[in-house]
C-alpha cells in the first residue's frame, strides 16, 4: 500500500513542480490521439480536411479535456492561482493609479500596526528573560491614608519576609545609584544597582564568569555586565579578582553577567552588594522605605496569598510598636501590595500603549473599508467584464476567487511595503529615548509581528476584494445587459462603508482631541518655578581632591563665585536635587509638639540648596528670608519650608522662627538638632504636573550639608548652549579635574515628566490624522463613484426640470444622512471605549463641549470636502451629452 | 439533472477503463477504440473524456503510465493497472453487478401484492 501512495505522491509532485512538462506531455498524447483518429478516418475514405475535423469532433474540445485532466491531478487550484495572479498583475499594470493607492493604503495601515504591535510585544507581552518569570513579584508598602499609596520597602522588611513568609521562595531589595568609574581624567558616571545578595538567586540568573554575591558579601565587591566587561576590559577573562575604582573606592570584580542578562529597569552596568548596619536592620528603621523589593513566589502560591501573608505579619509587628507610632501607621492605612512583576513594571505605559494600539487598529479598519470601497468601485466598473465571464459559463465561485486573489495580492504587496516601513520607523525609537518605558529599545519587527501582519494584510485584501465581488455576482440576477449597464445595487454596501469610516475616524479624532486638551491643561499648570532660561548640569567632585566636607564646601563656593562672574549668567546656585528629578522624603514635625495625638508627621521632600537657589528658580519668598553663606555648621541649624508645610503645622501663626525636628512622634530627640525655620516660600510641583498630593518641601542650606555630587543651576540671558564651554573653562581654571556632565535645561526636565502623556498624544495625533485622511479619501471615492453611476439619473432629473438646487439637496441629504449616521455610531463607540481613555485624562471631561465641537468640525469638514467635489461634478452633468452617450 | 447523469457516467467510465486495462498496457487512442468496439458503439462519449478518467485513476494510484512506441512506430503513452488497481477492479465489478441487478429488479417490478 505504501508503494501506491508513494507513486501518487511522486506523480502529484511532478505535476506540481514541472507544470510545463506535464502540459507538453499531455499535448503530445492528445496530438497522437488526433493523428491516429485522423488516419483511421482517411482509411475510411474521408477527405484529409474532413478526416481531421471528424477526429477533433469525436475527441470533443481539446482545451476542455486538458482542463479536466489538470483538475483531475489536483494541480488545478495552483494553476488557477498562478493564472489569477498573473491576471491581477496585468490589471494592476493597466491601472497603476488604483493599485498604488490601494497598496499604499494597506502599507501605511500595516506599517502603523506592525510598529505599534512590535512595541506592545516587546514592552508588555514578551516574558522577562528569566526562568519562570511569572513567579516574580514586585512588593511595596502602601500608606493611602498618608497620600502615599505606593511607597517602597525598608531593610527590616527584607528579613521579615525572607524568613516568615512561606509563599515567597526568596526576596531581594535593590535601589539605583550611579558611580564615577575610572581615574580623574577619564572618569564617567555609570548606572549601578545596589542589590542584596539574594537578588541574582531571586531572578535565577548567575554570572557567566566568576560568581554572584555570597550571603555575607560585604561592600567592596562588584558584578559587572557583559557590555561593561567588553567596553572597559576588552572581554578579558582575567578580570575576575581585579580591582576597579568606583567614586575613588576600590571594588573587587567578582563576576561578569552573561550577554543575555537584562534587568528591565534602568540600564545598570554595575551590581554592588546592598548591605545594612545593625541599626538599619533594627526595628527603628521600619517604614524607612527606601528600597524596591522583588520576590519569587514559592510554587503554588499567588501574589494575593503572599500579600495576605505579609499583611498578617505587618499586623503582628504593629502590635509591638509604641502607641503613637502604631496609631500613626494604622491611620495611614498601612498595608503591603504584591503584584506580578511584569505588569507592575509596565503599569504606567500599558494604558497609553493599548490606546495607541486601538488607534492603529481603527486606522487599519478605516484602511480596510477604504480598500473595500476602492475595489467595490472598480468591481462595478468591471461589471461588464464579470458579466461577460459569467455569461460564458465561468463559475461564480471562480469569479469571486479571482477577485479575492486580486485583493489578497494587493494585501501582500501592501504588507511588504508596510513591514519595511515599520522596521525602518522602529530604528528611530532609539532617538525617542523614552526612559520609563522598559524594554522599549528591544522592539523589533520579529517573526510574530511579520506573521500577524501578513495574515492581517492577506485577510484584509481578500475580504475587501471578495465582498464587492459577492454582491456583484449576487446582483447578477438580471440580464447580461442589465449587468453591463451597472444598476448601482451595491450602493447600500457603499453607504455602510462610508458611515463606518466616518464612525471610526470620529472615535480616533475625539480620543486624540481629549488627549490634546488634557496635555494643554497639564502644560498650563504652574509648577511654582520659572523654567525658562535655566540651564542645569551635574557636577561630581573628584573624591581624591576633595575628601572631606570642608574642602567640598570651599570648592563649591569657588565654583559658584567663578561662574557667577560670567557675563550672561544672572543667577547661579547648586542643589542636591531639582524639581522633577526625584529626591528623598524625610519625616519632620514641629518641635512644640503641635501634632494632635495620632497625627502623622509630614514627610516633605528635602532639598539641600545654596543661597541663590530660590532666585535661580524664581521660587517666590512668602515670609522670612532665604539662606545666607553664614548659615553653616558653626551656626544653628536652619531650614526654609514651603507654604504646604507651614500651613500644615502653623496654620494660625507665622512659621518663621518656629522649630522643627526630624523624625517621627515618639522618637527620642536631641535638643541640639532642633531646626529653626527662617523662611517660607511658595510650594512647587515636585515630580509631576499632574500631582495633586501636597507633600511639602523642606530646604536645608548647603553649608550645613556639603555635597560632593550636585546639580549646578544657571539662570542666564542668552539661550545659547555656548554657556557650558564658558562654565567649563572657569571650572577648569579652578581645578582641571572639575567639569560638568548631563547638561540639560529645566524646561526639558519638566517636559520629560510629561513624556508618557505627550508621546502617546503625538503618536495618536499622527495616527488619527492618518485615519481622517484615509477616511476622507474613502468617502470621496465612494461618493464620486456614486455620482458617476447616477449620471443618467441626474441627467433625466435635469431634463425633466429639476433645478441645480434640488439636485444639490438630493445629494447633500444623502451625504448628510450617511455622515450623520457615522458620527452617531462614532460617538457611541467613543463612549464604549471611554474607560480606556478616561484614566489618561487630566482635568478633562470625556464629553467636554470644546473637544466634541472640534472633533465634529474636523470630521464634518473632511466629510464635506469629500462630498463637495463629487457634488460639484453632479451639478455639472450635461443632460444632453449623457443621455446621448447612453 | 444533467449533472447527476454526468456523475453516473463518470463513475462508470472509470470502471470501464479499469476493466479494459485488465488485458494489458494500452494507450489512450487504443482505449477509445476498445471502448467503442466492446460496447458496440453504445456509448457516444467524447473520446477525450478518457484522459481525465485516466488521470483520476492515476491520481488514486490504480493506474500507472509510461511512454512507449505504438504499433505504427509513434511515441505514445501507455497505461497499465497497478496491483491496487487490479484489486479495486475486482471490488468495483462486484459492486456494479450488485447495484445493476438491484436496479434491474426495481425496473422489472410490476407493482405486485404488498
Amino acid at each position: 500500500m505504501a508503494g501506491r501512495w508513494l507513486l501518487v505522491l511522486v506523480e502529484r509532485a511532478r505535476a506540481l513542480l514541472t507544470p510545463g512538462r506535464f502540459d507538453s506531455e499531455l499535448d503530445e498524447e492528445i496530438r497522437y490521439h488526433i493523428a491516429e483518429a485522423t488516419e483511421r478516418n482517411l482509411r475510411r475514405g474521408l477527405s484529409p480536411g474532413e478526416a481531421r475535423r471528424v477526429a477533433l469532433r469525436d475527441f470533443g474540445g481539446v482545451e476542455r479535456v486538458k482542463d479536466d485532466v489538470r483538475s483531475a491531478t489536483g494541480i488545478r487550484l495552483l494553476h488557477d492561482l498562478v493564472q489569477d495572479l498573473s491576471y491581477a498583475l496585468r490589471t494592476f499594470r493597466r491601472n497603476p493609479g488604483f493599485a498604488s493607492v490601494a497598496v499604499m493604503t494597506i502599507g501605511v495601515c500595516i506599517a502603523a500596526n506592525a510598529a505599534v504591535f512590535s512595541v506592545v510585544h516587546s514592552v508588555l507581552l514578551q516574558p522577562l528573560p528569566f526562568p519562570e518569570p511569572d513567579r516574580l513579584v514586585s512588593i511595596f508598602n502602601s500608606y493611602p491614608g498618608a497620600a502615599n499609596p505606593r511607597s517602597y520597602n525598608s531593610a527590616p522588611d527584607l528579613n521579615d519576609r525572607r524568613e516568615a513568609v512561606s509563599g515567597l521562595e526568596d526576596v531581594a531589595l535593590y535601589t539605583a545609584s550611579t558611580y564615577s568609574v575610572g581615574d580623574q581624567d577619564g572618569s564617567r558616571r555609570v548606572s549601578a544597582l545596589l542589590v542584596t545578595p539574594s537578588f541574582f538567586p531571586v531572578l535565577r540568573a548567575a554570572p557567566a564568569l566568576g560568581r554572584g554575591f555570597a550571603p555575607a558579601s560585604e561592600a567592596g565587591e562588584v558584578v559587572i555586565t557583559h557590555a561593561l566587561w567588553q567596553s572597559s576590559f576588552d572581554g578579558s577573562t582575567s578580570v575576575i579578582g581585579t580591582t576597579m575604582h568606583l567614586d575613588g573606592e576600590p571594588f573587587t570584580i567578582v563576576g561578569v553577567l552573561p550577554d543575555s542578562f537584562r534587568f528591565a529597569e534602568g540600564d545598570a552596568q554595575l551590581y554592588i552588594p546592598l548591605t545594612f548596619t545593625a541599626r538599619e536592620r533594627s526595628d527603628a528603621a521600619r517604614h524607612r522605605d527606601w528600597y524596591h523589593m522583588i520576590g519569587r513566589l514559592a510554587p503554588g502560591s499567588t501574589a494575593e496569598s503572599v500579600g495576605d501573608e505579609i499583611d498578617a505579619l505587618n499586623r503582628a509587628r504593629l502590635a509591638t510598636y509604641p502607641a503613637a507610632l502604631r496609631n500613626e501607621i494604622t491611620e495611614a492605612g498601612f498595608h503591603t501590595i504584591v503584584q506580578p512583576y511584569l505588569s507592575d513594571l509596565t503599569r504606567s505605559v500599558r494604558t497609553p500603549l493599548m490606546l495607541l494600539w486601538m488607534g492603529v487598529m481603527l486606522v487599519l479598519a478605516i484602511g480596510a473599508a477604504n480598500v473595500a470601497g476602492l475595489l467595490l468601485v472598480r468591481a462595478q466598473s468591471r461589471n461588464a467584464e464579470v458579466a461577460l465571464r459569467l455569461s460564458l459559463g465561468a463559475a461564480q465561485s471562480r469569479v469571486i476567487r479571482q477577485l479575492a486573489t486580486e485583493g489578497a495580492l494587493l494585501g501582500v504587496m501592501g504588507c511588504v511595503v508596510g513591514l519595511f516601513a515599520a522596521a525602518w520607523s522602529l530604528r528611530f525609537l532609539g532617538a525617542f529615548d523614552i526612559y520609563g518605558i522598559p524594554r522599549l529599545q528591544d522592539a523589533t519587527v520579529g517573526p510574530l509581528v511579520v506573521l500577524l501582519s501578513v495574515g492581517m494584510a492577506v485577510l484584509l485584501g481578500a475580504v475587501a476584494g471578495a465582498s464587492p465581488a459577492v454582491s456583484l455576482v449576487r446582483s447578477g440576477g438580471g440580464s447580461f445587459f442589465d449587468r453591463i449597464r451597472g444598476n448601482g445595487r451595491s450602493s447600500s454596501l457603499q453607504q455602510i462603508l462610508v458611515a463606518g469610516q466616518i464612525a471610526l475616524a470620529f472615535v480616533l479624532v475625539i480620543s486624540t482631541g481629549l488627549l490634546v486638551t488634557s496635555l494643554r491643561k497639564l502644560n498650563a499648570v504652574d509648577p511654582g518655578f520659572d523654567t525658562v532660561g535655566v540651564a542645569v548640569a551635574v557636577v561630581s567632585l573628584p573624591e581624591s581632591g576633595y575628601p572631606d566636607e570642608a574642602t567640598r564646601l570651599s570648592v563649591t563656593r569657588n565654583i559658584l563665585e567663578s561662574v557667577a562672574g560670567l557675563p550672561m549668567v544672572r543667577e547661579v546656585a547648586v542643589a542636591d536635587r531639582l524639581p522633577f528629578s526625584g529626591g528623598n522624603r524625610v519625616p519632620v514635625m514641629p518641635a512644640d509638639d503641635g501634632l494632635a495625638s495620632g497625627e502623622a508627621a509630614g514627610v516633605p521632600l528635602q532639598t539641600v540648596v545654596s543661597p541663590g537657589y530660590f532666585e535661580a528658580l524664581s521660587i517666590s519668598p512668602l515670609s522670612g528670608r532665604g539662606f545666607r553663606d553664614s548659615d553653616d555648621q558653626t551656626t544653628a541649624r536652619v531650614a526654609v519650608i514651603d507654604e504646604v508645610l507651614a500651613r500644615r503645622y502653623w496654620p494660625e501663626q507665622d512659621a518663621v522662627g518656629q522649630q522643627l525636628w526630624r523624625g517621627q512622634p515618639g522618637e527620642a530627640r536631641d535638643p541640639d538638632k532642633a531646626i529653626t525655620v527662617v523662611g517660607v516660600v511658595e510650594s512647587v510641583r515636585h515630580s509631576s504636573l499632574r500631582e495633586e498630593e501636597e507633600i511639602g518641601a523642606f530646604y536645608v542650606p548647603l553649608a550645613q550639608v556639603p555635597l560632593g555630587y550636585f546639580r549646578l543651576i544657571l539662570r542666564h540671558d542668552a539661550t545659547s548652549p555656548a554657556i557650558w564651554p564658558a562654565v567649563r573653562d572657569r571650572m577648569a581654571a579652578l581645578d582641571p579635574g572639575l567639569g560638568v556632565s548631563s547638561t540639560t535645561t529645566l524646561e526639558e526636565m519638566v517636559a520629560a515628566s510629561l513624556v508618557l502623556q505627550r508621546t502617546p498624544t503625538q503618536l495618536l495625533s499622527i495616527v488619527s490624522l492618518l485615519g481622517l485622511f484615509l477616511g476622507a479619501i474613502g468617502v470621496y471615492g465612494v461618493m464620486a463613484y456614486g455620482v458617476t453611476l447616477r449620471r443618467r439619473e441626474i441627467a433625466v432629473r435635469v431634463a425633466i426640470g429639476s433645478t441645480k438646487r434640488q439636485i444639490a439637496l438630493l445629494f447633500g441629504r444623502e451625504c448628510f444622512t450617511v455622515v450623520g449616521a457615522g458620527l452617531v455610531i462614532g460617538l457611541l463607540g467613543t463612549l464604549a471605549s471611554s474607560r480606556l481613555i478616561a484614566s489618561l485624562l487630566y482635568d478633562t471631561e470625556l464629553l467636554n463641549p470644546a473637544t466634541l465641537a472640534a472633533a465634529l468640525i474636523a470630521i464634518g469638514t473632511a466629510a464635506a470636502a469629500a462630498c463637495y467635489f463629487p457634488l460639484r461634478r453632479a451639478l455639472r452633468v450635461d443632460p444632453a451629452s449623457v443621455l446621448k452617450s447612453e | 439533472m444533467t449533472e447527476t447523469r454526468a456523475e453516473v457516467m463518470l463513475g462508470t467510465l472509470d470502471l470501464m477503463v479499469l476493466k479494459l486495462l485488465e488485458a494489458g498496457p494500452v494507450h489512450g487512442w487504443g482505449l477509445a477504440q476498445l471502448l467503442e468496439t466492446a460496447s458496440d458503439g453504445t456509448f457516444c462519449v467524447n473520446q477525450g473524456s478518457i484522459y481525465p478518467a485516466l488521470q483520476r485513476l492515476k491520481a488514486k494510484g490504480l493506474v500507472r503510465s509510461r511512454w512507449g512506441v505504438s504499433e505504427n512506430g509513434r511515441r505514445a503513452r501507455y497505461y497499465e493497472l497497478t496491483r491496487p488497481g487490479l484489486k479495486e477492479l475486482g471490488k468495483e465489478v462486484a459492486n456494479w453487478v450488485r447495484t445493476s441487478s438491484a436496479v434491474n429488479r426495481v425496473l422489472a417490478f410490476d407493482g405486485g401484492e404488498v
